[in-house]
């Protein structure tokens, strides 16, 4: 079986709290209670192009 | 040909009509279209500066996409006087061209959260303090963006040195123009002239749209009334030929030179000759090959291309 | 004039725009709905073993906003547009309604139905978004100025299309050829009304005329046509006699007035009247009894639920539900009846003419909230007819108790039809468009109610909800007749915003400031018809009606003129007064303290010699189409006078234009109105075009076009839409030179272009053929910078058949290391990163067959991440995703732009800023270069002043006014006779002043030789759009690449990767020139080439076969591949291999065979070598 990944960061679409969801969690905020989402960014983007 | 002779014989001169820092006007005379084209291409395209090349993002959550925000930021004119002893990313010893050290690059900070007011240029806290944004010392830097509460945005771009012609973000230019001076010389001929009643005089004056002519009211004559500042290449109509007539002087220029910030107009000024010379120098190779060898020589080096 | 940044926006003059669809859904949700349950005919259940009667009927519609389901709180939350967008739901909210129940006449039992969830418009009286102000807008996530108007289903934004129906309760006679289809001895000719309801239904009947002189009133019950001699519905609908019927109808004709000015009547009125009367005689029908008995009789089989009734009744109720079913009273269908046939005579006679259907005078249009109405009533009519008929087979089956008495059983039976189905029916209606309908609801079409609103850019967002349809039956027609522009509807819909091609002129766009009549007054009230009607009767008694009441017998038109309201006959009003109590209408309707409504049509059709059928037809309806104009006939103290009229009443006003002439009127009729402004003529789209009257209307009509397909700001809320393609520009900027209407309409919230630097002149030749060249360093500066948004839904739940839908997760292959760069360990990807095509982008776990799916990425382009965002629909775990992309689109070559002119042109070059041309005075470098060719044929001349207006603008730091016809105004007092410069002078002076040239010119040196050019170039800014049409999205290349299984020629279509058809024409082409070799290359090389076995003993193609080779074991030497065995192929037919040949042909050639020979047709091949053939 394969190991629990890790769990992944969400920002609540509501009140912007920061929500860690692991595969299985309700999907909800846990301050506020939105059901609206959006991941959080965790990795750096590069920009270079002519 | 006559003009060539004589150009000849001229050596470029010039003088500069103003000076300001990031603007210059100055006049350049005994010299042709092909050299003024030569600067002024080389000011637009060949003047090494420092901009910011690559942006990379680690939050934004605000209002302007990733992509916007480093548009925005490659803009920002970054104080240049360094970059002649830079080297360009790819051919830096120091890193083999990977372009992340301080011999080829600069790299700048950013981080912001939900501040009052603006993100500006002066936000941009630099790894190399001889290379700032140009305005960073003015009261107001230049906006990058502005944040709502709770939005946040932090960066790192890297800055390096690279010309015009890749990208107009290097280049120091923000206009440019070179036009002739004085550009033509008008003179009326005065016979011809007063040949044409009153009437016909204010129909021919009144078909040149810039004003150039005027009648005089109390002498009834046409005089030229601004003289200097004319119209080159005007279409003259057919009743007028001869009446004026047009010596064109094309070997004075007005240069107007006018920079984003990055350099100083008149250090740009230097910089362009500067490269100028350097070109005209690997020429010296030429020169020497020429030395060395007989006219056969050459007839060698056609063949071969 | 540009609004102070933070000052609050004037967005009402928009919300006017979005009024129609609005206020009709208000009315649906605040009356609407009751008006209609009254409509809804109670039913009944009867149960022969008890012999006991149950009656249902339904009251108290109750429709909710939208909140949220949730079962654990007991407040309910709001349901938000921003979430039901994200989340791929439907904006709607719950729609109660009780229904009765009645035993033998006994106690009323209610019981409350619960009929689901009914979409709910954006911006109605239920939407959460309706009264709040911008910034509380923002908050919600929306635009600040959202201007609602649509639905949203399943994420999707729909709006209701506004289409042409034919005007109610107005008698219109039509000649029409397929009239004379009906049977034997009709003629082209009738006259038809659409009756409309006070539920907003509607029963159009027509009355055919019939070649021996009598008439026929045919009606439609479902889906077919019945004809009833006019006579026998006339005998049927009153108590009245012969005589009386024949003096009504022949009251037309007077013959003291031969053939003057509105004679309508003629003497062959009274044979006819006299034929229609034999006709009921010839039935032996004499009595009121006698035509009901006789209308019954032939209606009861059709008619359900009346089966028991009498014949008399049965006829009632088909005269009540089928005949002029805007009118109650039989006495008024009998009156309106008299007319239709006086004015059928009349058109036969040719004393009056044909109401053209195609004129707006007769047409008025379909609203969102009546047409979800009338849809909802047949549903819910359904819904009730199939409840009473499963009671009906619960009762009728014996051997399952059922207890008839028993209110919980009669419930539990209907709800084997749940009620929830009729919400979802409406939703479904609008989802798609489409009418599931038995009855046809008196509509022309079945489809296309509905269309996506494309939030593209504002303009054509806002012309979603302007536009107005013809209807879908016209678009497949072979005349013209249809999409013709007529004079009918100046004012109304705008002659320059209409689509060129396939929907021209079926198309139409309203004007900026046409409006549409609703049920609410000005001051928000519902307007009371009855009491309307009421205090209309009483003006028009009190100026000299006579009213229709004491059934006196009356004159015809040209001593009198019948008075409609809506409709009904109240009366006369002899034609000497009525130009007066005309008059004395306008003036009520205008001040604001009387009882008239100010939307009422006076529809006045003077007399005249053989025109329109003459008559005063008053209309209070909603769905008219009104504009305001200034009534210039009553003295103003201080008062606008502003009326409102409608398009049956322009075409016989006096209406002159406002630049203070008279239009070229003669002194017998002076104008009585005047327009307000001239731009009123177009719609919002087309008023934006700056100086449009100087430009040739065509390129008004293109611009129109491709204002609405320009990437534009299309949204300042775009962090929250989810849109499926969302089209971007990055730096946006506001028109220098602009209309009025820009500023009204707060344009700048959705700024639709660049001003851009162009200068007009051929440089490099790659400015030919509307090309045009774009500044590199312009572009590189960020000049059209543009991004594409597009949205992913990747819903476990829709995904694969029900049986594995739990199984199914997000999540990372632990497995496979190469993804785990791609994506993070919930299978989405990272915000922010980059996908290049074919790279995963989601990964799905299979918890069943404990295999992992990852979708890729498709088209040919790199995108980035933008968000991810996750919501639940029911489940609370993750199933669902949204995943945003942004492509990045910068203006390559190839993209397409155009001016504000119509003038399109596609991108040839990048050009770098030091090889463009300068201006040597002030070092200026053009943006964009255009051909100067662009301009001679075409004639855009607005563009030529909008580059000059926009120098002088942009040196004085002022936007320039730019609206049309500024000569066409009326001047004020002071200024009117020195202002005779023309627009030219004044802008050439004001670059004059600056120093600059007159004209716009300025002396550019070339940008390769830095010698000056040799005339002088007319350069200037020009506001330039982005259009959508990107070379990314077009571009198709393939060498091989997927075949059609069938033929084995390449697929079509870009996304398969398919390749472009070399046409007959592009073969013709070929030929033409002799490339017989190219054109091998391209129809077979490279298409379907296939190598044949043919027998040549009998020249089949298809018998031949492999033969198996015999299966020997094959030496394997070091790994390499074995020995190709050699193919033995025999033909079947001949059982021997020795005629094979192979000869080389296409594909489909073979499948030809294989064709012909399913049809039994033997195909032969004769084989010879090449030399000897």
């Amino acid at each position: 079986m394969d190991p629990q990944p890790e769990p992944v960061s969400y920002i609540c679409g509501d009140c912007g709290m920061e929500n860690t969801l692991k595969p299985g969690d309700v999907i909800q905020c846990r301050e506020c209670g939105y059901r609206i989402l959006y991941k959080k960014r965790t990795r750096r983007s590069k920009f270079c192009y002519l | 040909m006559e003009r060539l002779l004589k150009l000849n014989r001229l050596m470029p001169r010039w003088k500069v009509l103003e000076s300001r820092s990031r603007f210059l006007m100055f006049v350049l005379e005994g010299t042709t279209e092909s050299f003024v084209r030569v600067l002024l291409r080389i000011m637009t395209e060949e003047v090494p500066t420092i901009a910011i090349h690559e942006v990379v993002i680690e939050t934004n959550s605000s209002f302007l996409s990733d992509s916007f925000l480093a548009q925005r930021l490659r803009f920002i004119p970054l104080t240049s006087d360094l970059a002649n002893l830079m080297y360009y990313s790819t051919e830096c010893p120091n890193c083999n061209g990977r372009g992340y050290c301080h011999l080829c690059s600069v790299e700048f900070r950013l981080s912001a959260k939900c501040v009052a007011g603006d993100v500006t240029s002066k936000d941009l806290v630099t790894s190399n303090p001889s290379v700032l944004p140009f305005d960073f010392f003015d009261p107001t830097g230049t906006a990058i963006v502005k944040l709502k509460p709770g939005e946040e945005l932090t960066l790192k771009a890297i800055a390096r040195k690279g010309i015009g012609k890749d990208h107009i973000k290097w280049s120091p230019l923000a206009a440019t123009s070179a036009k002739y001076f004085c550009p033509s010389d008008i003179r009326i001929n005065e016979e011809l002239m007063e040949t044409l009643t009153l009437e016909q005089k204010k129909q021919w004056v009144a078909s040149y749209p810039t004003d150039l002519f005027q009648v005089d009211p109390q002498t009834q004559k046409v005089v030229l009334c601004r003289p200097g500042n004319g119209y080159h290449n005007m279409p003259l109509n057919p009743e007028a030929r001869g009446v004026i007539e047009v010596f064109e002087k094309k070997d004075t220029f007005v240069f107007t030179v006018e920079t984003t910030g990055a350099l100083k107009a008149s250090q740009l000024l230097m910089n362009a000759l500067a490269i100028l010379k350097r070109k005209l120098l690997s020429f010296r190779v030429l020169e020497d090959h020429f030395l060395d060898h007989d006219l056969a020589g050459i007839d060698k080096l056609d063949s071969e291309n | 004039m540009a609004a102070k940044p933070g000052a609050a926006q004037d967005f009402e003059p928009l919300r006017q725009l979005f009024k129609p669809h609005i206020e009709s859904f208000d009315y649906m949700v605040e009356a609407g709905l009751d008006t209609m349950f009254e409509h809804i005919k109670s039913v009944e259940v009867y149960d022969p073993s008890t012999t006991k009667k149950n009656l249902l009927w339904l009251t108290n519609p109750e429709l909710y906003p939208p909140n949220k389901e949730r079962l654990s709180r007991t407040i309910s939350e709001p349901l938000l547009p921003f979430e039901c967008r994200q989340a791929k739901i439907s904006y709607s909210g719950k729609l109660c309604a009780d229904v009765c129940f009645q035993y033998d006449g006994g106690a009323i039992i209610r019981e409350k139905f619960n009929f689901g969830a009914f979409p709910i418009m954006l911006q109605s009286k239920l939407c959460h978004l309706r009264g709040a102000d911008p910034k509380k807008l923002v908050s919600y996530k929306e635009e600040a100025s959202e201007m609602g108007g649509y639905f949203i289903l399943n994420g999707l934004e729909r709006v209701v299309r506004l289409l042409i129906l034919p005007k109610r309760n107005y008698p219109m006679s039509t000649v029409r050829s397929s009239f004379s289809e009906r049977g034997e001895g009709y003629s082209d000719k009738a006259v038809l009304i659409r009756c409309v309801r006070a539920d907003q239904t509607s029963v159009s009947v027509k009355l055919y005329y019939l070649r021996n002189g009598s008439a026929r009133l045919g009606f439609w019950i479902k889906g077919r046509e019945y004809l009833l001699p006019v006579g026998i519905v006339l005998k049927a609908l009153v108590d009245t006699t012969d005589h009386e019927i024949y003096v009504n109808l022949t009251c037309c004709y007077n013959e003291k007035c031969e053939k003057g000015k509105g004679v309508v009547g003629t003497q062959l009125v009274g044979e006819r009247a006299k034929i229609i009367l034999d006709e009921v005689r010839d039935l032996s029908l004499f009595t009121r009894l006698q035509c009901l008995e006789y209308i019954g009789e032939h209606f009861q089989p059709i008619m359900d639920g009346l089966e028991s009734n009498s014949y008399p009744f049965v006829a009632e109720t088909v005269m009540k539900n089928y005949i002029f079913v805007h009118l109650d009273n039989n006495f008024d269908k009998f009156n309106l009846l008299i007319f239709m046939l006086q004015k059928l005579f009349s058109l036969i006679d040719q004393t009056s003419v044909p109401d053209n259907p195609d004129s707006l005078q007769n047409q008025e249009v379909l609203l969102p909230g009546h047409l979800i109405t009338i849809y909802l009533k047949e549903k819910l009519e359904e819904w009730l007819q199939k409840g009473i008929k499963l009671i009906q087979d619960e009762i009728s089956d014996d051997s399952k108790k059922f207890d008839f008495c028993s209110l919980a059983h009669v419930k539990k039976v209907m709800e084997k039809n749940p009620a929830r189905q009729i919400s979802s029916a409406v939703e479904n209606m609008l989802k798609t468009g489409r009418l599931a309908t038995q009855t046809g609801l008196d509509m022309q079409q079945r489809a296309g109610y509905t269309v996506m609103a494309e939030r593209l850019n504002f303009l054509r967002f806002l012309s979603h909800f302007r536009a107005v349809h013809r209807g879908a039956s016209f678009a497949g027609l072979r005349t013209t007749t249809v999409r013709k522009l007529l004079p009918d509807s100046w004012g109304f819909l705008c002659p320059v915003h209409t689509p060129d091609g396939e929907p021209c002129g079926l198309l139409n766009h309203m004007t900026s400031i046409c409006k549409v009549t609703s049920f609410f007054d000005a001051q928000g009230n519902i307007k009371d018809y009855f009491k309307i009607k009421m205090s209309v009767l009483k003006i028009l008694v009190e100026v000299g009606m006579m009213p229709s009441l004491p059934k006196l017998v009356r004159a015809g038109p040209p001593v009198v003129l019948t008075v409609f309201i809506d409709g009904c006959i109240v009366g006369s009003v002899p034609s000497g007064q009525v130009e007066k109590v005309v008059a004395h209408l306008r003036r009520l309707k205008v001040s604001s303290a009387a009882v008239i409504p100010d939307d009422m049509e006076v529809g006045y059709i003077p007399l005249s010699m053989g025109g329109a059928y003459p008559g005063l037809y008053l209309f209070t309806s909603p769905s008219r189409f009104v504009r305001p104009v200034r009534n210039i006939s009553i003295p103003s103290d201080g008062n606008e006078n502003i009326e409102l009229i409608g398009p049956f009443e322009q075409g016989f006003m006096e209406i002159r234009c406002s630049d203070g002439g008279d239009g070229g009127r003669k002194s017998g009729f002076p104008a009585t109105h005047e327009e307000i402004h001239p731009t009123g003529m177009l719609s919002v789209v087309a008023s934006l075009t700056p100086w449009s009257d100087h430009n040739q209307s065509p390129r008004n009509m293109y611009q129109c076009q491709m204002a609405k397909q320009t990437m534009a700001f299309s949204s300042q809320a775009i962090k929250n839409r989810a849109d499926q393609k969302l089209y971007h520009l990055q730096t946006p900027q506001t028109p220098i030179v602009r209309t009025s209407a820009y500023t009204k309409y707060s344009i700048d919230e959705f700024p639709t272009g660049t001003n851009a630097i162009v200068a007009v002149l051929a440089y490099t030749g790659y400015d030919m053929e509307d090309a045009m060249i774009l500044n590199k360093s312009s572009v590189e500066r960020g000049m059209f910078h543009g991004q594409i948004y597009q949205t992913e839904t990747i819903d476990l739940n829709d995904q694969g058949r029900k049986s594995d839908r739990t199984s199914k997760m997000f999540r990372r292959s632990n497995l496979d290391k190469t993804v785990s760069s791609f994506l993070d360990s919930d299978g989405l990807p990272y915000v922010g990163q980059l996908i290049k095509p074919e790279e995963p982008y989601c990964s799905v776990y299979n918890e069943v067959t404990n295999s992992t799916y990852t979708c890729k990425r498709r088209g040919s382009e790199p995108v980035y991440v933008d968000y991810v965002s996750v919501d639940v629909k029911n489940k609370k775990q993750l199933q669902k995703v949204n995943i945003r992309f942004r492509h990045p689109r910068n203006p390559v070559i190839g993209d397409k732009f155009s001016s504000r002119h119509g003038q399109k042109g596609v991108c040839s070059q990048l050009w770098p800023d030091i090889d463009m041309p300068f201006s040597g005075t002030t070092g200026m470098r053009p943006d964009l270069i255009i051909n100067p060719h662009a301009f001679p044929s075409r004639m855009t001349i607005a563009m030529l002043l909008e580059s000059v207006a926009a120098k002088g603008g942009s040196l004085r730091g002022e936007f320039v006014d730019a609206t049309p016809f500024r000569s066409s105004v009326k001047k004020d007092s002071g200024e009117s006779g020195s202002k005779s410069d023309s627009l030219v002078d004044e802008l050439g002076l004001l670059l004059k002043e600056k120093g600059f040239n007159y004209h716009g010119v300025e002396v550019l040196y070339s940008g390769v030789y830095g010698t000056e050019l040799t005339c002088e170039i007319f350069i200037g800014p020009v506001y330039y759009q982005r259009l959508r049409h990107m070379v990314s999205d077009k571009f198709q290349v393939r060498s091989t690449g997927t075949i059609d299984q069938v033929t084995r020629q390449p697929i079509k279509g870009r996304k398969r990767g398919g390749g472009i058809r070399f046409g007959e024409m592009e073969r013709d082409s070929l030929l033409a020139h002799g490339a017989a070799y190219l054109l091998h290359d391209r129809l077979h090389t490279c298409s379907d080439h296939h190598i044949a076995d043919v027998c040549s003993l009998c020249g089949s193609l298809l018998t031949t076969t492999f033969q198996q080779p015999q299966r020997r074991p094959v030496r394997e030497i070091g790994g390499l591949p074995p020995g190709k065995a050699l193919k033995k192929v025999f033909c079947h037919a001949c059982k021997t291999s020795r005629g094979m040949e192979t000869v080389a042909m296409p594909y489909v050639f073979r499948y030809l065979a294989a064709e012909l020979a399913a049809m039994n047709i033997k195909m032969t091949l004769q084989l010879s070598n090449g030399a000897g053939a």
